[in-house]
């Protein structure tokens, strides 16, 4: 269950071993969700650590509790990167974005409800080009056409959203 | 006689020739003031006096030189006596560097700034007549550094140019980048360009054919070798919206704006002689004529700097200082190289077009096209030949000259082979016929004219820091965010262009 708050991030670690991987041995990428906050300067730090490597695979969602603390449990997988981010109703932006850039892997972004990100968030997105797959930009207020007419730069992206 | 004033009203509300405040406190209704003749009348007595203070230290500051006060009736579309700089041309650049000028300047009311523009419905002004584009694709990294700080300025407009209670600015920037194509011959200016581009940090790739046929299935790749896609900070705006916004945010700092035309300079000239025993005159501008439209109603401006940013009719402001009028081989013998060259849009339906994807296409052939709106309209142009180029004393167009484009643009997208062209109209560039790039700084005879013009089709994306660098220059006195000094006059008088190498 996700709930998310528009002020305080949530962390909740639910452990899940994705052990009937078919291809490749489970060492591969885990499935993290974060929910950001530009307060949180450990996160950004965490995020600009560049050694992630593969170790074993999970789908874990990683989300702070109601007080706005994260577990330390993701200390555990710092050689795995970032699959999947969902920073929904959050106050992000395009200076927001520079604790992304370096999450060459990821697979899912969620931006839905939230009321910074505009077209010039949008444009920036193609840094993620080869591997976003799913975007959700829905309930952004501030997204208009010229935004959307630099989403072709994402190739494989399935997008769905609405205003 | 305020005080007599309320005697009266308290008469009437008491019925009786008492008049003392007990009576009042029952008829506060009718009466507001507590007549006595204590406290509250000399209260009033001294609140007077410093009304009157003030009003007396209004009327010195109106009597001394320098202020705005005269004793005859004037037309208030005058520009004022006095304005420390005088910006001739009201379009995207002027409005840009009157605006940064209030915004660098260190106390309020520091410099006062009068922009002048000859035609209050900008019916030729190069600035709305433009496609829009900006991109970072130059080969010249002053190019690059002014396109991407452009850019900057305009992803936070509105921390710059919002102004209180009123509406945000929308410039409906479409972030569709540019892409050039490049046939074999230039390929390799490309791929310099690109390493010059990626220095300088702006965000560009390169794709082989195949790759582009994959991102753009709609084109026919014949011919392309090599293509270069701009992935941020590039595609097209509303120069409307931008020029409002600049002309909007500069009047409410303080700027004034004056409707009329600069029909002359009035100025002192200083005759040194060089080491050879050549006399080279000084000149020195003290009043700018501003001409009211369709009147022969004049006001000299006494300023202290002018900057020319007229665009195409650059030329001509230079020319009333006597740029280029004197003998050959000397350098007031060199004019100002800015003329005005006329180029055609055509607005062209196709509905089977390349749809909302099509980025910004620049084709080696010289043409070019972008979307224009949702309806399947796009524009296109093309820059004609040397031989070929348009009258310039109007701005009608050549429906025939489409027919330069459109074997062109059929060639490189085949479902434009069934377009109709809708509508056109023509612009005037600012086209600096030394080397076609912008003129930036002072002039070496006169010294107190600053160039911002001559930018050949590039003003539009770069004004924004165009202006911040005129502000520096003119504030600062010497660039301090990005270097300009290969844009000054001086290239000009030393005959050494810098020229764009761009694949067209």
């Amino acid at each position: 269950m996700r709930r998310s708050c528009r002020q305080v991030t949530l962390l909740s670690a639910a452990s899940r071993y994705w052990s009937s991987s078919p291809v490749a041995p489970p060492s591969k990428q885990s499935r993290l969700l974060l929910f950001l906050s530009q307060r949180f300067h450990d996160i950004e730090t965490l995020l600009s650590w560049s050694s992630w490597f593969k170790n074993r695979g999970q789908s874990e969602w990683f989300r702070s509790d109601r007080r706005g603390k994260f577990s330390w449990d993701f200390m555990n997988h710092r050689d795995t990167s970032i699959e999947e981010v969902d920073v929904g109703n959050t106050l992000i932006n395009y200076t927001g974005l520079e604790n992304l850039v370096k999450q060459r892997g990821l697979r899912t972004l969620s931006v839905s409800g939230c009321a910074e990100v505009d077209d010039w968030f949008l444009s920036r997105l193609y840094i993620f080009q080869d591997t976003l797959e799913e975007l959700d930009i829905s309930n952004c207020p501030r997204i208009s056409v010229g935004g959307l007419a630099a989403l072709q730069k994402l190739r494989y992206t399935d997008q769905h959203g609405r205003k | 006689m305020s005080m007599w004033k309320g005697l009266h009203m308290t008469a009437r509300a008491a019925h009786g020739i008492h008049v003392s405040s007990r009576f009042i406190h029952k008829h506060t209704r009718l009466c507001t003031r507590n007549i006595s003749t204590s406290r509250p009348v000399q209260n009033d007595f001294f609140k007077d006096l410093e009304n009157q203070f003030k009003a007396f230290r209004e009327k010195a500051a109106d009597a001394m030189p320098g202020s705005d006060w005269t004793p005859f009736e004037k037309n208030s579309s005058l520009p004022p006596e006095r304005a420390d700089i005088v910006i001739v041309g009201g379009g995207v650049v002027g409005w840009s560097i009157a605006y940064w000028l209030k915004q660098k300047e260190m106390i309020r009311d520091g410099v006062r700034v009068l922009v002048v523009e000859r035609d209050p419905t900008y019916s030729q002004a190069s600035t709305v007549l433009s496609a829009g584009g900006i991109r970072q694709q130059f080969s010249l990294p002053e190019n690059i550094h002014l396109s991407m700080a452009s850019a900057d300025f305009m992803r936070n407009i509105n921390e710059h140019l919002s102004v209180l209670n009123d509406d945000p600015v929308d410039l409906q920037f479409n972030h569709s980048g540019y892409l050039f194509l490049a046939s074999e011959k230039v390929a390799h200016i490309m791929e310099e360009n690109y390493s010059t581009q990626r220095y300088a940090g702006a965000k560009v790739s390169l794709l082989s054919p195949t790759q582009l046929k994959e991102k753009c299935p709609w084109i026919n790749t014949d011919g392309v070798v090599l293509a270069s896609y701009g992935l941020e900070n590039e595609g097209w705006f509303d120069p409307w919206m931008l020029l409002n916004a600049f002309r909007r945010k500069a009047i409410s700092m303080g700027v004034y704006q004056c409707f009329g035309e600069v029909t002359g300079f009035s100025y002192t000239t200083n005759t040194m002689t060089t080491a050879e025993g050549d006399k080279v005159d000084f000149r020195r501008i003290k009043y700018a004529n501003v001409q009211m439209p369709n009147s022969l109603e004049y006001q000299p401006v006494e300023c202290a700097i002018v900057v020319n940013a007229a665009g195409a009719l650059s030329g001509k402001v230079a020319e009333m200082m006597g740029i280029g009028l004197g003998p050959k081989d000397t350098i007031s013998g060199i004019p100002l190289p800015v003329e005005p060259r006329k180029r055609f849009i055509y607005v062209v339906h196709c509905p089977n077009g390349p749809g909302l994807d099509t980025p910004f296409l620049v084709d080696y052939s010289g043409v070019y096209f972008r979307r224009e709106g949702l309806g399947g309209n796009y524009i296109a142009g093309m820059s004609p030949e040397e031989e070929e180029e348009p009258e310039t004393n109007n701005l009608e167009v050549d429906h025939q000259f489409f027919q330069n484009i459109w074997p062109h643009l059929a060639h490189r997208v085949p479902a434009f082979e069934c377009l109709k062209v809708k509508s056109a109209w023509a612009g005037f560039y600012d086209y600096n016929t030394f080397d076609q790039n912008g003129i930036v700084g002072m002039h070496p005879l006169v010294n107190n004219m600053f160039f911002a013009t001559g930018f050949s089709g590039h003003g539009l994306q770069h004004s924004p820091a165009i202006g911040r660098a005129m502000a520096e220059l003119i504030l600062d006195g010497g660039f301090k965010t990005l270097d300009l000094s290969a844009f000054s006059f001086k290239r000009i008088m030393t005959k050494e262009p810098i020229l764009e190498r761009n694949i067209v």
